[in-house]
């Protein structure tokens, strides 16, 4: 999501920027920080920081990150939801995937075709018209005070992860994700 | 149909369109389109975009495993 190379502000940064503010009108303090700082973070990446290089393959290429998985794995997926001991290991694992995933460049050498292009657009096009479908839940619930009439995905998903194998389930799903996006950043 | 069924429909409707976008374009043989593996591997040489797709894949973690989600 990049809007070309003479301006290089990434359109992550108008993301995290709404997303920002549909959690200040959900009163979410936490994620208001989170998606702030993290659009704040994104834009100084490219701009401030930009010439910043911080090669990571080695970490990334061997086992260490598949031992890392594993214990992941076992410690969020058998354990209960909502205590110290998960809020501990996030707040670990924050600055060592973005120390992971900043790499040696802002970016690539080659800009993408146009088939890369149009490609890039469908999938925007759909993630956006997600978030929207998503943010109207959100905000309709909250006007008309019946959260259950409009469900957000979270609502759905949640009661899924009260069940220990929904659990496991998402820590491997996302495990996986986080995986990939790690081995890939470093490709 | 109430809105709930509504709200539930869209969402089913947008993971069947996104399904369906992913399994016409998976052998990258399709004339306009790449196929997601390759769009990713070309879109996470911006740093942006990787920070970006990290950071979410952080927060969404968070809020099903630390956070509490009220409904």
């Amino acid at each position: 999501m990049q809007n070309g190379s003479r301006h290089p502000v990434s359109l992550w940064v108008a993301a995290f920027a709404l997303t920002a503010a549909l959690q200040i009108f959900r009163g979410a303090l936490e994620d208001t920080l989170i998606f702030v700082s993290g659009g704040f973070l994104i834009l100084i990446s490219t701009n401030l920081l930009g010439k910043i290089s911080l090669p990571s393959k080695r970490l990334t290429s061997g086992r260490s990150l598949d031992w890392a998985g594993m214990i992941l794995l076992f410690a969020l997926a058998f354990t209960p939801r909502h205590t110290f001991f998960n809020l501990g290991i996030f707040v670990l694992l924050l600055p060592l995937v973005l120390f992971m995933t900043w790499g040696e460049h802002s970016e690539p050498a080659r800009q993408l075709t146009k088939r890369d292009r149009t490609t890039r657009t469908v999938w925007i096009v759909w993630a956006v018209t997600v978030c929207l479908w998503e943010f109207s839940a959100n905000i309709l619930g909250q006007i008309s005070k019946t959260p259950s009439d409009f469900p957000t995905i979270s609502v759905l998903v949640d009661p899924i992860l009260k069940l220990e194998i929904g659990q496991a389930g998402f820590v491997v799903v996302w495990l996986l994700v986080g995986y990939y996006l790690l081995k890939a950043s470093n490709k | 149909m109430n809105t709930h069924a509504i709200t539930v429909g869209g969402y089913l409707v947008l993971l069947a369109f996104g399904f369906v976008l992913w399994f016409t374009t998976r052998t990258d043989a399709h004339p306009r389109l790449t196929s997601l593996s390759k769009m990713f591997h070309h879109l996470l040489r911006y740093r942006g975009t990787r920070l970006g797709l990290i950071i979410f894949w952080w927060w969404l973690g968070w809020h099903f495993l630390v956070n509490v989600v009220h409904y």
